[in-house]
């Protein structure tokens, strides 16, 4: 079934100056280690159910 | 990348990939990203209504900024992305289309949207298995989510997955994977 994608439409993405704070790095790097092991737990159960 | 497919990603393509349209005629042109240079920033101002300072990020050598190109003539920039490659993901710290690409009188359209696929690409490239953050506006999250597939997980920050670039990339990429 083909569903109708919206196109990405911004003129800019961003603000200067763009400066992460520590906190900010925190949560994205534990966001991306929770979301990995998520991908690999989904595997996991994914090659046991096969 | 018969991976993907055996992986069972659902995308459906509704442009022409690794191109930009004109929104006039319907044609659509193939493009290039490479790194710019000092140079290439000449006519690159404020002063030729561009929102930010460019010349800035180039200061900055963490940073690696992009320009996107029509195939055969770079020196016309269409859009520039800055991305800064970090230990476990790619930050997109800015994104920009060129003046005459802005609001509703836009020469082409798919800028953005190819420029942050190659921003996805890029983070598989380093190893980071595609993952992208960057700072939103508010009232532009349900934007992200819907066209790029983006997680909003608080404050101003979201997140582009794994699966959710892959699909960008395919979106954009296809005819070179």
């Amino acid at each position: 079934m083909k569903n109708k994608r919206i196109e990405l439409d911004v003129d800019f993405i961003g603000s200067q100056p763009s400066k992460l704070t520590k906190e900010e790095e925190r949560m994205i790097s534990e966001y991306i280690r929770s979301h990995k092991a998520k991908m690999r737990l989904k595997t996991t159960k994914d090659r046991v159910n096969v | 990348m018969k991976k993907l497919v055996n992986q069972g990603i659902d995308i459906e393509i509704d442009e022409l990939t690794n191109s930009i349209k004109n929104v006039i005629s319907g044609d659509s042109f193939s493009t290039d990203i490479t790194r710019i240079t000092k140079a290439d920033l000449k006519a690159v101002t404020k002063k030729n209504d561009w929102q930010f300072d460019w010349k800035l990020e180039l200061k900055y050598p963490e940073r690696d900024v992009f320009k996107l190109t029509i195939v055969n003539n770079q020196t016309i920039i269409q859009g520039l992305i800055s991305l800064e490659v970090k230990s476990d993901h790619v930050f997109m710290n800015l994104v920009e289309s060129a003046p005459f690409n802005k609001g509703k009188t836009k020469i082409y359209s798919g800028v953005p949207g190819n420029l942050v696929a190659f921003a996805c690409k890029l983070s598989f490239q380093r190893g980071h298995e595609g993952n992208i953050a960057f700072i939103s506006k508010t009232q532009l999250i349900d934007h992200y989510v819907e066209t790029l597939g983006a997680v909003h997980f608080g404050g101003r920050l979201m997140i582009i997955d794994t699966n959710a670039a892959l699909k960008l990339i395919n979106r954009y990429f296809t005819n070179i994977i």
